[in-house]
């Protein structure tokens, strides 16, 4: 048991229009580390995350976001706390980057102060550290993929939340694109000391970006534990159902993946 | 916006045909009903006897005059727009969308103004022929002009200019009927929407229309299907997307603007007779435009039906029943199903 | 067109985000306004020069002057300003929460609603006598409301289910709609020729006599409007990016809904009730506006701004004609090819 964690779930079960997803779920996410949640498709790892972000409402257990209940918490408060980045996000047309990252700014705007010097300071701030300073002023659907979801990113950022949760942020992203928003998330972690929690589908990434994974299966966690540790031919068979060689890779000695051919 | 679901399950003949049998049943229901209730109740055998020619009682009279004719114009319009209205959805996957965002509503309503302004309308055909004209160019001005987004997978912006150009010539038609009372006498009658008092030149006029236009409908069925999975994907399954989509819409138009010439505008039976036969066909189109065809001739019919008994002495137009019986329908969807939201 | 860069002024603890385009606009906007009361107080039979406009503005000027210019033109125009304000913002926000560009106030039901029972007052003006002790035109005003508030109740009644869903609301909204239409479509073929006659022009929408004191509920509405606009705006912002993002960025996204469609349903209330249905007006001024000042959504107080213009602008044109339209026609002939013409030349998709 951690002494302070960032999220605290006890005994949570959720789900959508009656049909359960989670069950006495109990986890505890560590602060100032990258927590991944994989699993295979369908074991709720997105309910988990969003669960967490209060989209949905858990009906039984309790969520704690720095030792504070988030069911008693308001809107605006839990949102300077938590910041929780969708999947797939949606814009609409002809939004600028800057326009975007200026959104985040929301839960610390009275509704009369709309712009300000120091917001936006912390704007330009967060553009800089997503190297988007450049391309401010460019509409996003102009802009790759990889810089896209980085315009998110930084919204997230100027929400200043000492946590952050990100639903598959490299979905449709290809391998470069989605190396430079993990690495992004990295320096987020290791430079501003944020709590980090992902779900990820790509096993190849989760183990090489996290300090801790989390494997869920039928909306139960199954394993916890280092990525080192955990990552082995085990439990890719009885969790995903896939048969592969595990093995640490010759350069950062990270655990590795490939898929036992058969063809 | 709201978006349907796609296809992912081609339903067997072996399942829909019973189904589709079932909604056949429905609507040999209606009409025999439709033949039977009215302000005078007249007996199936009577009616039976009316059919065969065997009997000249008056209430067979009522039967042949009046019964089957305004049976038949209501089953015409009706399955006319359930089609046009599952086409229409099929398309533009919104399930609210309407035949009236392609203006076939408005065009009609205007042309109809206008040649009572103009020439003055001689006999109902002239109504028909009329309304029948404005539904069909402004659907293809519509069309033209939204000509470039007909490729894009929502058709929003269609529907932006449909909206737009039905205002138009909304308040054109205001202009005309504010102008002169012989028109606005014309005009807010044919509005409401009535199956009564069509003559056989009209009711056979609208009766090829619709056939061509279901069998433009029916063959569009199968392209559906494929562009609800993505354009993409679709035209890697051989559809040509283009096509489909003009094919679509010059199937909605004849459809459409057949039923409204024929009877005024009616409205909601295109939008929720696909809901109804939605319940059964999920998202099958091959299937739900037959259904959606006999879903709303059924519909149209007991409106009609409700309409004589509804107000005795006097009837209400069927335009105004189904806007009574259709609110409820339209709640109960809002209430009950679970939209696809995007 | 190219986006300028952000910036912003700040008045004390008051801050606003300021953009080129957008004050461009505005100035454009408000000069246009500015040009429009100069004519509406201008144009008519009787000529009043300057120095007598003046005069009777400060109290000064005969009685014929200020039945003319302040009874008739001034309230004109003020009128007109206000319902094309408050049309436009009330646009604005069905447009946003609907997330849809052919969502407009009049497909929640209350137009609909208020103008059904504003006919029935018409066909029927002894039952109207009976039941609110008023008859003829002066009925108009209050049955209007009834309708309006009537009908809202009932789609708030049947779309709550545990709280407000947007969409659920629209589609409710749909079917009172309906039923409204439907009744009044009956009500018309039952009236009589001369009343049927009446009952459209007043459907069409009319600014024909309204007097002063139609500026009162009209003024205090819109003001309460853009104020609780002004209050909801960053909420309005943040809805654009989805209810879920809206929702992690601490938005109670179902009271923002809830309090953007009462504003709605107010606005057009309050409008329908003084001069009949516009309908037009609230589809239009959004799109517009969006497009001329820039923004990525409906802008709420722009489309109130383009509203006024594109109303008293109408409504101007209407007087000139040799023959008199109602309002409502003008906005739908000339708003509708402008609205096109925006559409062709700006090559932007709309979502609200």
């Amino acid at each position: 048991m951690l002494k302070n964690p960032a999220i605290d779930l006890r005994n949570v079960s959720a789900g959508y229009h009656h049909r359960e997803v989670l069950r006495n779920v109990d986890l505890q996410i560590p602060r100032s580390h990258i927590t991944t949640i994989i699993g295979p498709n369908g074991c709720g790892k997105s309910t988990l995350l969003r669960t967490m972000g209060k989209l949905i409402t858990p009906t039984t257990g309790e969520i704690h976001v720095n030792n504070r209940a988030i069911r008693a918490m308001k809107p605006r408060a839990l949102a300077k706390n938590l910041a929780l980045l969708p999947q797939s996000p949606s814009a609409p047309e002809g939004l600028t980057v800057r326009d975007l990252a200026s959104r985040g700014r929301q839960p610390h705007r009275p509704w009369y102060r709309q712009w300000s010097p120091e917001d936006d300071e912390i704007i330009n701030q967060a553009l800089a550290a997503t190297r988007l300073t450049d391309l401010a002023d460019r509409p996003l659907d102009e802009l790759s993929g990889g810089q896209r979801q980085r315009a998110w990113v930084a919204m997230v950022l100027t929400q200043e939340t000492p946590t952050i949760l990100l639903d598959e942020p490299t979905t449709h992203l290809d391998l470069a694109h989605s190396v430079e928003v993990l690495e992004l998330v990295t320096r987020l972690c290791l430079d501003r000391g944020k709590t980090i929690v992902m779900v990820l589908h790509d096993l190849g990434l989760a183990a090489r970006f996290s300090h801790n994974l989390v494997v869920t299966k039928e909306g139960r966690i199954v394993a916890e534990g280092k990525p080192s540790d955990l990552v082995n031919a085990p439990l890719l068979e009885e969790v995903f159902g896939l048969e592969a060689h595990v093995f640490d890779d010759p350069f950062d000695a990270l655990p590795t993946v490939v898929p036992a051919g058969h063809v | 916006m709201l978006y349907l679901k796609p296809t992912h399950q081609r339903l067997s003949a072996t399942r829909m045909a019973p189904i589709t049998l079932g909604f056949v049943g429905l609507t040999v229901t209606a009409v025999f009903a439709s033949f039977a209730i009215g302000a005078r109740s007249i007996p199936i055998s009577e009616v039976v006897a009316a059919l065969l020619g065997t009997s000249t009682s008056p209430e067979a009279v009522v039967v042949t005059s009046q019964r089957i004719p305004r049976t038949l114009v209501a089953l015409i319009a009706g399955s006319g727009l359930g089609a046009a209205g599952a086409l229409m959805q099929g398309h533009t996957r919104n399930p609210l969308a309407d035949p009236g965002l392609f203006g076939v509503n408005a065009g009609a309503g205007f042309l109809v103004a206008l040649t009572a302004f103009t020439i003055g309308i001689s006999s109902p055909f002239t109504i028909t022929l009329a309304a029948l004209f404005g539904a069909a160019i402004t659907a293809v001005f519509i069309f033209f002009l939204g000509l470039r987004h007909v490729n894009s997978s929502a058709l929003v912006m269609l529907a932006v200019i449909g909206t737009t150009v039905s205002a138009l010539l909304s308040g054109l038609t205001t202009a005309i009927i504010l102008l002169d009372k012989q028109a606005l006498d014309v005009v807010r009658f044919w509005v409401a929407g009535s199956v009564t008092n069509r003559d056989t030149s009209q009711i056979i006029l609208t009766l090829i229309l619709t056939i061509i236009g279901m069998l433009l409908a029916v063959s569009n069925g199968f392209s559906i299907n494929n562009l609800s999975l993505g354009e993409d994907v679709a035209k890697s399954l051989g559809t040509r997307v283009l096509q489909s989509r003009i094919v679509g819409i010059l199937a909605i138009t004849l459809l459409a603007g057949a039923a409204t010439a024929l009877c005024g505008p009616i409205g909601f039976v295109g939008l929720v007779a696909p809901h109804l036969a939605r319940v059964f066909s999920r998202h099958d189109y091959r299937w739900l435009i037959v259904q959606s065809a006999l879903a709303g001739g059924s519909l149209l019919l007991f409106a009609d039906i409700l309409g004589r008994v509804m107000a005795p002495p006097g009837e209400l137009q069927a335009g105004i029943v189904m806007g009574i019986v259709g609110a409820p329908i339209l709640i109960l969807i809002a209430r009950k199903r679970r939209l696809v939201a995007l | 067109m190219t986006p300028e860069p952000n910036s912003g002024l700040q008045l004390g603890p008051i801050g606003l985000p300021r953009r080129s385009t957008a004050v461009k606009a505005t100035i454009t906007t408000l000069g246009l306004l500015l040009l429009l009361t100069a004519i509406a107080l201008q144009r008519g039979e009787i000529d009043i020069p300057l120095s007598r406009m003046l005069d009777t503005f400060l109290g000064r000027g005969t009685r014929l002057d200020h039945l003319v210019l302040i009874d008739h033109r001034l309230a004109r125009l003020l009128v007109g300003a206000g319902i094309g304000c408050a049309l436009g913002i009330a646009g604005a926000l069905t447009q946003t929460i609907a997330r849809n560009p052919i969502a407009t106030p009049d497909i929640l039901g209350v137009t609909t609603g208020a103008s059904a029972f504003a006919v029935l007052v018409l066909v029927m003006p002894r039952l109207a006598e009976s039941t609110l002790g008023i008859s003829g035109r002066a009925a108009l005003i209050p049955g209007a409301f009834v309708g309006a508030f009537l009908t809202t109740a009932l789609i708030l009644g049947i779309s709550w289910r545990g709280g407000f869903d947007g969409y659920r609301l629209i589609l409710v909204g749909l079917g009172v709609n309906a039923l409204a239409l439907a009744f009044t479509t009956w009500l018309l073929t039952k009236a009589s020729i001369e009343e049927a006659a009446v009952a459209t022009r007043w459907l069409s929408g009319s600014l024909e006599g309204v007097t002063i004191t139609d500026i009162i509920p009209l003024f205090v509405t819109s003001l309460v409007i853009i104020f609780v606009c002004l209050f909801i705006s960053g909420d309005l912002g943040a809805l654009k990016l989805g209810r879920d993002v809206a929702k992690t960025l601490g938005v109670r996204t179902g009271r923002t809904e809830f309090i953007a469609l009462a504003l709605a349903v107010l606005a057009v209330a309050v409008t329908t009730a003084i001069a009949g249905p516009i309908a037009f007006v609230a589809f239009v001024a959004p799109q517009a506006a969006m497009r001329v000042f820039g923004s990525a959504g409906p802008p709420p107080i722009a489309s109130g701004l383009l509203g006024a213009v594109l109303l008293v602008s109408a409504d101007l044109f209407a007087m000139s004609l040799p023959v008199t339209l109602p309002v409502g026609v003008i906005t739908a002939i000339f708003g509708a090819p402008f609205l096109l013409y925006i559409l062709r030349h700006q090559h932007r998709r709309t979502r609200a």
